[in-house]
């Protein structure tokens, strides 16, 4: 079941996953059935074990959120996204402006079916590699990342951000906008996550903080 | 036999063996060994290069080209995706379904497009399911083989399934109709019982499938292919060329001048200008050079054992043999199914046609051409490397990087594939001869 999820995270992403397995657990047997999944997975994958206890916690995916996502990328002509979750993703796509141009940053992921992630957003979506997304920069650019598990000063990133928004990079965006896709944080240690600060965010868009 | 018959069929031997033993360079084996048959023969005077590159089957590889056009054309339209999604959604994650119902979407899709393009497509989506089900080794050695076995039924019940068919019908063995209306029914009552005795085997005896993976298998599957949209602009007119292909290879008679390779040609140009750019940058880079040299190299080589009389030496060998005229056939079909498995089918092929066409001096042609088909197919099953879909379906497999419950690989390699394959070759084999012999 771990490499399941594991080849499902590569694909729509580890949040978009985790809603979808959680979900799927919760259907087929209530409660008992999702902690038995989170029992089986949690520790390995600790966006599961959160999206899980939201799930048992009557909470749906902070989806109200692509809304402000779109505001904040009004009047700008490319954004790239480093990262990506497909549950939100899919909400937030079909409502942007057709002129502006999206990518998404392809990390050298062998497994990963691109063409066919690429593929489910039926065109609306270039890829980028980290050795050329550098070509989308200027004053009408912003890179958004998805953050995970935000805390007032702090929240969780993928680790190809941390190599993406360098010093040299962050000049030559306009916006670089944190978009935070869990309601609370982590109760188990975050591993595939590294820790960043909100600050380096112009925005950080998300769920209140819990303070 | 001569000199030369020696030589070139010298030749042949030794590509055959060579390719197969180190397909990294088959390539230049098949084309420096056509280069050596094609001098030998120039040199003993037994021919000239201009006669036998004139006897080349080029309506052959005008065929196969238009068939490999056609099928990217179809495949880029989402068709196999969305079909397979459904095949996903129709197991309801039921290990024994998932295998059935893809192994019989393959025999059917394998018939009209080329199978090498649609497992490319299908296998990544059969894949998925299996992970989400902790399948095992023996489970996806079993549903894997029987896949690969039902494409290559599937290529051998129509004559443009599969390039030994192709090569029949380019060469006007036999005609479309005869053709496909013999082996439909041959190939599907072989799948059934191939099927039933996999069945017997139990594949997913032993997995431990719970109804939470069961459902995960369909969720998943659904939602990686949630946005994946048949595309019907690109569809239509490319299922309407391939019908319409088939309705004139059907009505059309080789009387009328309009040979096979004309309607495959027009079908793939109607297909590729419906959307020109697309039609464009599919003939620049979808057309594969390497399986055309491929073929044209052993067309060379074939043509210069075929001067130099050797494949006669072999047919009148077969045929003095002390034995009835229908035991000299079962006997060319053992030889055809093995060396088949051992070489693939169109090196197989290409080198079994012309001694089989001596023996439709003495049978009906019909019943010679389908058994050699029939038999060729059995030994594209015999082995992984037999076919090109085996090392496909291998690499698929690995990249996919499925673990059992035990958190073991489950890899699907040589000796993973052989009950099946053996079990596949048995099967086709044993179906022509007996089709053979009852129609004999």
């Amino acid at each position: 079941m771990g490499r399941a999820f594991l080849g499902c995270a590569g694909e729509l992403g580890m949040c978009s996953a985790a809603w979808l397995f959680c979900e799927t657990a919760y259907a087929a047997g209530g409660a008992d059935e999702l902690c038995a999944l989170m029992n089986a997975l949690g520790r390995g994958f600790p966006v599961l074990d959160a999206v899980g206890r939201a799930v048992l916690s009557g909470k749906r995916p902070p989806l109200e959120t692509a809304d402000e996502v779109r505001l904040r990328l009004g009047g700008l002509e490319e954004v790239v996204f480093v990262g990506h979750e497909a549950l939100f993703l899919d909400a937030l796509l079909p409502t942007l402006p057709a002129d502006l141009h999206v990518s998404l940053l392809r990390p050298g992921d062998a497994h990963t079916n691109w063409p066919r992630v690429v593929a489910n957003f039926r065109g609306r979506v270039d890829t980028v590699t980290l050795a050329d997304f550098q070509r989308a920069a200027g004053p009408g650019s912003a890179l958004v990342t998805f953050t995970y598990g935000a805390q007032e000063t702090t929240c969780h990133v993928m680790p190809t951000w941390l190599r993406v928004a360098g010093p040299d990079v962050r000049v030559q965006f306009r916006s670089l906008i944190g978009w935070e896709v869990m309601r609370d944080p982590f109760f188990v240690y975050p591993r595939w996550l590294v820790e960043a600060d909100r600050a380096q965010f112009t925005d950080h868009v998300g769920p209140a903080v819990p303070s | 036999m001569t000199a030369t018959a020696a030589g070139t069929l010298g030749v042949l031997t030794a590509v055959l063996v060579v390719q197969a033993l180190l397909p990294g360079i088959r390539l230049l084996t098949v084309l420096v060994g056509a280069l050596m048959a094609v001098g030998i023969a120039v040199v003993s005077g037994t021919s000239t290069a201009a006669a036998i590159f004139a006897g080349v089957p080029w309506d052959v590889l005008v065929i196969v080209v238009a068939l490999g056009l056609l099928s990217h054309r179809v495949a880029d339209t989402g068709l196999f995706a969305r079909l397979s999604v459904a095949a996903v959604r129709l197991s309801a994650g039921s290990p024994t379904r998932l295998w059935l119902i893809f192994a019989v979407c393959m025999y059917l899709v394998s018939g009209l497009i080329n199978n090498l393009t649609a497992l490319l497509l299908v296998l990544p989506v059969l894949l998925g399911p299996m992970a989400a089900m902790g399948v095992d080794r023996r489970y996806v050695a079993s549903a894997l083989g029987a896949t690969l076995v039902a494409c290559n039924l599937g290529g051998a019940a129509t004559p443009i399934g599969d390039f030994p068919a192709i090569l029949l019908m380019g060469r006007g063995a036999m005609d479309f109709t005869d053709y496909a209306t013999t082996m439909v029914p041959r190939t599907a009552l072989t799948l059934l019982v191939f099927g039933g005795l996999v069945l017997l085997r139990r594949p997913a005896r032993g997995l431990v499938v719970s109804p939470l993976s069961r459902r995960l298998a369909v969720r998943t599957t659904e939602a990686l292919h949630r946005g994946i949209r048949i595309d019907r602009r690109a569809l239509f007119p490319a299922l309407g060329a391939l019908i319409a292909m088939l309705v004139a290879w059907v009505l059309v008679p080789r009387s009328s001048g309009i040979g096979p390779e004309l309607i495959a040609w027009a079908g793939a140009a109607v297909a590729l200008v419906s959307a020109p750019t697309t039609g464009e940058s599919l003939l620049r880079r979808h057309v594969d050079v390497e399986a055309l040299l491929f073929l044209l190299g052993l067309f060379l080589i074939v043509g210069a054992v075929r001067a130099s009389g050797a494949f006669d030496v072999a047919a009148a060998w077969l045929i003095a043999l002390p034995v009835s005229p229908d035991v000299q056939l079962v006997l060319f079909l053992l030889l055809a199914g093995l060396l088949t498995g051992l070489f693939s089918a169109g090196p197989g092929m290409a080198a079994l046609l012309d001694v089989g066409e001596r023996l439709a001096e003495q049978h009906p042609p019909a019943v010679v051409y389908t058994g050699l088909a029939m038999a060729v197919c059995a030994g594209s099953s015999l082995f992984l490397t037999a076919a090109t879909a085996g090392p496909l379906a291998q690499m698929l497999t690995d990249r996919a990087e499925l673990v059992d419950a035990d958190g073991l690989a489950v890899r699907f390699g040589f000796s993973d594939y052989l009950p099946v394959g053996l079990l596949g070759f048995l099967v086709t084999l044993g179906a022509a001869i007996v089709f053979t012999l009852a129609s004999a």
